[in-house]
Formats: C-alpha cells, structure tokens, sequence
C-alpha cells in the first residue's frame, strides 16, 4: 500500500512519486479516503500528475471515484503556454451540470398541487433514454446555439434576459465555434436539445430544510425553511459525449509519440498553442452553451408548468434562477502561483467551481457572498447550496465536490432493489417520484450511492465550499 | 448469445466472443444494440446502412465502429439487430466494412434500456483465445 500523508482531517497528501510532476491532494474524510482506495481513483490521480505543465497538484474532490483517464472528482490546473487540454479531464458529458430555480412557495402552499403540478412537468419536460426535445431546431439554428448558447434561447423566448447573468460564463462561452463541432456529433445533438436524458440526470422538486447561514441564503433569494426550489441536472447529451469521443480520436491521431508514452489512453492531451488544442476548446465551450442552453429550455417548460397549474406568471411566483453551474469542463483561469499569476486551463471532472468573494467572473450580488456551488443529491436524498471561498482559490483552484458520487453498480442496484422497494422508500419519505422507465428509477436507488451529507460536510470543513442551505426532495422527475 | 454484460460502479462492460475476429466484433455490437434496448435484437430489418471505417489501430477501429450506432441512433434514430462483417483488416491500415440491418426506434417495441453516452478505450482488450477472439469494452453510462 503507498504513502499517504495526513495534513489534515480533510486533507491527505500523495506524496510525488515516479512520473508524477506534482504531489497529489486529497479532499477527503477519513471514511471517504476508504472509499476511493478500493477503486483506482489515487491511481488515476498519480496518472493526472504526470501531465505536463501541471501545477502544485492534482487533487481529486470529498465525492471522487474512477472514471476514465482523470478520476470523477479530478481537478488539475495546467499552464497555458506549457500545459494542455485534455478530454479525458472534462468527461464525455461536457457541462454536465446544475441549475436551481426560486419559487416564493413554502411546503404547505404548494402540497395539495404537487401531484398535478409533477403530472403537467412531466409531459412538458422531455425526458428518457435518447428522448427528443420538442423544440425542433435546424443545423442553422443549432449553430445558433453553439455558437451563442443562451443568448440564442432568450432571443427565441426561452427564458428571461435577467436569467443570463446567473449562469457560468453568462451561458455564453466566449470562443465557442460551432465549426469545430463534427457533423456526426450536431447530428447526435440536434434531435434532443432540450431534453433531460436519463442515467442520474434529474429535475427535482424540493424544500429547503435547513439554513446553515442566514445572511448568505438571503442574497441567494432563500428567505426561509420550507420554501420551494426547483432543481435541474442535466448535459450536453450526445452533442458533447460525440465531441468529446471525436477529439480524444484526433488527438490521438496528431500525437501517436504522446499517447505512447501516457500511462492511459485516456489522459490524451494536445500541447497548449497547436491547432488540436484550440478546436478541442472552441468545441468543447460549443458544447457547453449547448448544455446550457438544455437546462434553460427545460427551466422555461418548467415555469411554464407552474404557472399552467397556478394560473399566475412565473415572474410573480417568483421563480428566478439562482445559479447555473458546471461539472465537467475546463476554463481559462489566473492564480498566483509561486509568486507570479499563471494563466491557466483548470480542468473540473465532477467537480464545481467554487469562486470566492469579490471576484469579478460573478455577478455583483454574488460578489459580496461568493459564488453559489449547486450539489445534488442521489434521487431522494438531500441536496445542498454552498457558497465558494477564498480558501479553495489556495486549496483546489476554486473547485469544490459536484454530488454524492455512485458507490454502487448500476447491475448490483438493479439485484437489491426492486421497482416497487425504490418506489416504496420514496413513498414513506413522501416523496412522489415519476419516472419514463422502471430501471431508471432501481439504478439510481439511494443506497447505491455515497453518502452526500460527508460530502458536503467534507467541503465545509475543508473551507473551499461552506455550507448555505440543505434542501429535501419533494417530487422528483427521472428519465 | 455470445456477448455478456459485466459490472463496474458507475458503467457496464461488454465482454464478446467469436470464432473469428469479424464475429467478436458482430457480437460485441449486437451486445451495444441490446444494452441500448431490450428488444433491439428482435428488431425487423427494414433498413440497411453500409459503413466503411478505416483507424491507426485494433482497439481504435472498434472505438470508431461502436460509435457508429451511438450516431444512428441519436442522429437517424436507427437501432440495429443484424450486424453483418463484410471485411476486416487486422493490421495497418487497419480497416473494416460493415453492414448494419433494422429499424426506427420505437420505445414501446424496443423498451429502451441504457443510456450509452459513448465507447471507451478503459480496459479495452481484444484477445486471440483457444476458441477465437475475445472482446471487452467499457461504455459510458
């Protein structure tokens, strides 16, 4: 077994070894440092750290676990000019991520239509395995779309101009090019924007049980226990799985002396400043506005859901949008390191940025709190709102957990748990769950995945994402 | 049926076997066509697409077929039940030429079953055995 340096109850040192460029740091509780080292997630940390250019470390979030190239929870910061890019460290769902909706409802309000308002969701909200968006959108359109993400939607009437500046990168990424997205994968996208998917994707109904800070939750826009959010995770569908797989295929085909050398297929990059290096960002930025774009289309049916079953508009049920965050993507960022500021590629693989105070990427309301981190839970269990913190700027280059993280296969779920034993956990937690499929609703059962409430509890502690508000399932929306 | 599905936490392995190279490739495709649907391989053959793919490697060029039926069924929304091998070469350049038969997506006929976002190179392994070939591929849920 190797060495793993305790720094802190949270924080646990790989120390540099080997190939390794940089130690690696772990995020971790004691219990949930046990869970990755049954995996390979510390061997596909050891492998982030031999990537060029890296900086400081590689670390790996509370809620990590393998994945393929960089471990789900990976996060490395690679030099601009001397680093690189890899598709490995962002993950096939690029932008796969996190919105959470206001409503000015409490619990009670809200309870005797919740069935009737998760009915009309629904069959407004696409969602399933390759479901198709209702919005038909022609290659022009969808250009439109990669091109200018949710500037496209507002524009179209989905949602409201107010909207954009609560989304990462305004859900417009500066330098998206939809000509650097294949053929193969717009057709992929085409048919499903503005589609939930399935797999561990959701739209969820919930209440906010507890409030860890009063003053914070307040210029998030949550004033008190029992008021009713909506939250909505979802991704790139196949737009961003297919460009993920095309540039993974081209950089392995620029670089054959790289990929001989890696430690796994799968951490190919291609060196910062060559041509492959800056198509695979222009695409994958295209696939991030067209993921944004997915979650607003779905926020807009879901306003237009409630105000279906209220018969009052969605501006006067108060339903602003907190926040947008991503999960799997990478950005051009600066930190001072050793003295000097470096720009920067952070790559965030089921990881959330998590920016502090003052910092001039928010919005001024969230200046003065520091940026709102969105952590879903596993279906029927709690998720929670974080604010980000100076500290993770020194800590994890401003990145935090992205959710509980699965602990269980999707098979050994589907052994122990039946349609029924999930459908009836839900029930006594009285929570009405819809689903398109029944083994959509086994696979993702509670139990088979990590325990959310150490993850957050992990972050806080850690100082790089500090506990706002907990929030309880009441309805929840799966493909 | 000789393809299986085998567990790994947050996705599925397809493990293949075939007399020859050609059908542990037929195999591990039609063990896609039914992770993508249940019913996907009692599916009529009303449609027939022929593909040509050409890759710098063995692994690569299963990579790039497998991908294929990611593409027709989002793009054209086709799920295939035969897959038929017309060539395939085994070493550089490595090539291979595909017949793939079957129909529209209907959820109700096929009962869709996993998402498969992509094919992944994680422990990919394509091995010559006593019996023939053996195929394994992690696809990401």
């Amino acid at each position: 077994m190797e060495t793993i340096n305790k720094i802190s109850n949270v924080l646990w040192e790989l120390p540099q070894g080997g190939d390794m460029k940089v130690p690696g740091i772990i995020v971790a509780s004691e219990n949930l440092l046990e869970k990755m080292k049954q995996d390979r997630t510390l061997k596909q940390l050891k492998n982030v750290a031999t990537l060029p250019g890296i900086q400081k470390k590689a670390l790996v979030m509370p809620d990590g676990h393998e994945g393929y190239g960089f471990p789900i929870g990976g996060v490395a910061a690679l030099d601009a000019k001397e680093g690189g890019i890899s598709p490995g460290g962002i993950g096939f769902d690029i932008n796969c991520g996190v919105r959470a909706i206001l409503t000015n409802f409490k619990e009670d309000e809200l309870k005797p239509y919740l069935k009737q308002l998760v009915n009309v969701i629904f069959k407004n909200v696409p969602a399933g395995v390759g479901s198709k968006g209702k919005t038909k959108v022609d290659q022009n359109n969808l250009d439109d779309v990669l091109n200018l993400g949710v500037k496209w939607a507002i524009e179209n009437d989905f949602g409201w101009e107010k909207d954009l500046k609560n989304i990462e990168e305004q859900g417009a990424f500066k330098g998206a090019d939809a000509s650097k997205v294949s053929a193969e994968a717009k057709k992929r996208g085409m048919p499903q924007i503005g589609s939930l998917g399935s797999g561990n994707h959701f739209l969820e109904i919930q209440k906010v049980e507890e409030i860890y800070d009063e003053k914070v939750a307040k210029v998030f826009g949550i004033n008190e226990l029992n008021q009713v959010i909506v939250m909505i995770h979802s991704g790139s569908r196949g737009l961003g799985h297919q460009v993920c797989s095309d540039y993974i295929r081209t950089f392995e085909k620029s670089f054959k002396d790289i990929v001989a050398k890696l430690p796994d297929r799968e951490l190919i990059y291609a060196p910062a400043g060559t041509q492959e290096c800056e198509d695979y960002l222009a695409a994958m930025k295209a696939a991030a506005n067209y993921a944004w774009t997915n979650r607003h289309m779905m926020m807009h049916w879901v306003r237009n859901s409630f105000e279906e079953v209220f018969k009052r508009s969605a501006e006067d049920l108060g339903m602003n949008l907190i926040y947008d965050v991503a999960h799997n993507i990478a950005k051009e960022e600066s930190y001072k390191i050793d003295g000097k500021l470096r720009k920067v590629y952070v790559h965030r693989k089921g990881a959330t940025r998590a920016f502090g105070l003052d910092n001039p990427e928010l919005p001024i309301h969230y200046q003065k709190t520091g940026q709102p981190i969105i952590i879903p839970g596993s279906m029927g269990t709690a998720s929670y709102l974080l604010v980000g913190s100076k500290t993770a700027e020194e800590v994890t280059f401003s990145s935090t957990a992205h959710g509980a993280g699965r602990a269980m296969s999707r098979s050994e779920a589907l052994k122990q748990y039946t349609y029924s034993s999930v459908n009836k956990e839900m029930e006594s937690k009285g929570i009405i769950a819809r689903s398109v499929t029944k083994g959509g609703l086994v696979e993702e059962a509670p139990g088979a995945y990590k325990d959310i409430d150490e993850v957050v509890k992990t972050s806080h502690e850690a100082g790089i994402g500090q506990l706002v508000v907990k929030l309880k399932p009441l309805a929840v929306i799966k493909g | 049926m000789v393809f299986r599905f085998l567990p790994h936490t947050a996705d599925i392995f397809i493990e293949a076997e075939g007399k020859t190279l050609e059908e542990a490739f037929e195999e591990t495709a039609k063990g896609l066509s039914q992770l993508m649907f249940s019913k996907a391989l009692s599916a009529k053959e009303r449609v027939s697409k022929k593909i040509s793919i050409e890759s710098e490697d063995l692994n690569s060029l299963l990579y790039d077929f497998l991908t294929q039926f990611l593409i027709f069924r989002d793009g054209e929304n086709l799920l295939f039940s035969k897959v038929k091998i017309i060539s395939l070469k085994s070493e550089p350049p490595f090539k291979l030429e595909a017949i793939l038969s079957g129909e529209e997506i209907n959820f109700q006929k096929h009962k869709p079953n996993m998402d498969v976002k992509a094919i992944t190179y994680h422990e990919m392994s394509i091995e010559k055995t006593k019996n023939g070939y053996k195929i394994k591929v992690l696809v990401d849920i």
